[in-house]
């Protein structure tokens, strides 16, 4: 009887061998692990909010001035009698009659679009004063002769005497 | 007789010999020596081999998003990666919970609440490991703090209590657990030879461990302002605290029954 307890207990303690251990400490590995990739997400969730943060908030909406008073222009209720202003009278400014002939052409090198190219029209010119005739110059005097040309001079005697070239030194 | 008999075998079958103390402490050291080597061989090497390894033609989704995620992660270890420091805080909060898990485990088994919910030699197991574990994790914690180029933790940083300048008094108390849970630990494989009155003593201890670990998290930790690691903490903090006075009023309850069934014995056995 005690034996077969004693063997029972055995069987028992078997149980805890060194798979458990190697099981427990391969999910503490695990466990490591993960939390080292969790701490790393983390961070870097919080670096992004940190760049966030540090981005300076662009105002799309100007921000509505606030009203002023303008010290001596306070009103006080009385009527404000304001001066006369003249018209203003000014001529209309000339502007050029748009010649017959004229119109909307494609310009070259645009690729047939249409440009605002006017063409020249005829520009109807006042008479203008005639000019005076040239006046006419005196006929040139011949140019002298040329003096005449000096002899060559004579070629320079040969050193070696032959048609050997000199080695030289 | 027999009765008593089978409680003795039954006890020293359930606790390790020990000899399988010490294999299991060579196993932890091995462990710690080829994690120190892994990681100091992984800052080394994995520049290099990242650079020279072949395109694996994975399908372009599952390439992109794990691309995406070890960058998320700081990767790869260059000099002014932010992966130790995303390690050493992730390594530290696992290493509490360990901590935290081997502390309610130990109070709840001598306050009895596990019993017959848990088979014993599970419960004997877990209690013994869970806090090998939790020092491995609390070494890992404080191992990758080294490769942080932003503080620059030295090694006496590491390793004397309060010398660091980075939140002195509650780095400190960091590193004073890891002393403690080193004890703690030890204390296991050196039972016999400690006596069971220092044994006990010292094993009181994993309160105060568990305590400074808390304190630690809660003043000097970078994630302790979240949400969920409050409440992370307020959970660990308040279960041990449950598990303890349940323990000392089971305890007492317990006295008091031994005593009424010392004063009349003849009631108790009917």
């Amino acid at each position: 009887m005690t034996k077969q307890h004693a063997q029972k207990r055995k069987k028992k303690n078997a149980k805890f061998n060194g798979g458990v251990k190697v099981a427990i400490a391969a999910v503490s590995t695990t466990a490591l692990i993960g939390g080292w990739n969790a701490i790393g997400h983390l961070e870097a969730a919080q670096g992004q909010g940190a760049v966030l943060d540090a981005t300076p908030a662009v105002a799309l909406i100007a921000p509505t001035p606030a009203p002023t008073s303008t010290p001596g222009l306070a009103f006080t209720g009385a009527t404000i009698t304001l001066p006369a202003i003249p018209t203003l009278e000014i001529e209309p400014i000339p502007t050029l009659a748009l010649a017959s002939g004229t119109g909307a052409v494609a310009s070259p090198g645009t690729g047939g679009v249409t440009g605002v190219v006017i063409a020249p029209a005829a520009v109807s010119a006042p008479a203008m004063p005639a000019l005076a005739p040239l006046p006419s110059l005196p006929a040139l005097a011949p140019l002298p002769d040329l003096p005449s040309m000096p002899a060559p001079p004579p070629p320079p005697p040969s050193r070696s005497g032959g048609g050997k070239k000199s080695s030289g030194s | 007789m027999s009765v008593q008999s089978s409680r003795q075998t039954s006890t020293t079958s359930v606790l390790p010999s020990r000899r399988t103390y010490l294999i299991e402490l060579l196993y932890g050291i091995l462990g710690l020596m080829a994690g120190i080597a892994l990681i100091m061989a992984v800052q080394r090497l994995a520049p290099a081999l990242i650079a020279q390894a072949p395109a694996i033609p994975l399908p372009n989704l599952i390439q992109t998003t794990l691309s995406a995620e070890a960058r998320t992660m700081g990767l790869p270890l260059a000099g002014e990666s932010p992966a130790y420091w995303y390690a050493a805080r992730s390594g530290g909060v696992i290493a509490y919970l360990l901590l935290w898990m081997a502390t309610f485990w130990g109070v709840a088994m001598s306050g009895k609440m596990l019993k017959g919910l848990v088979p014993a030699a599970l419960v004997y197991g877990l209690h013994e490991f869970l806090p090998l574990l939790a020092l491995a994790f609390t070494a890992f914690h404080a191992l990758v703090l080294l490769g942080d180029a932003y503080i620059g933790f030295s090694v006496v940083d590491i390793l004397v209590p309060f010398a660091s300048s980075y939140n002195r008094i509650w780095t400190g108390l960091g590193v004073l657990t890891l002393y403690l849970s080193l004890a703690l630990v030890a204390s296991f494989y050196l039972r016999s030879r400690m006596g069971r009155k220092a044994w006990r003593t010292l094993h009181y201890a994993s309160f105060l461990a568990f305590a400074l670990a808390l304190l630690h998290g809660v003043m000097a930790g970078t994630d302790a302002s979240s949400p969920f690691m409050a409440w992370l903490y307020l959970f660990t903090g308040g279960t041990v605290l449950f598990a303890t006075f349940y323990r000392i009023f089971a305890v007492k309850s317990t006295r008091k029954t031994a005593a009424v069934a010392h004063r009349s014995p003849r009631k108790t056995v009917v």
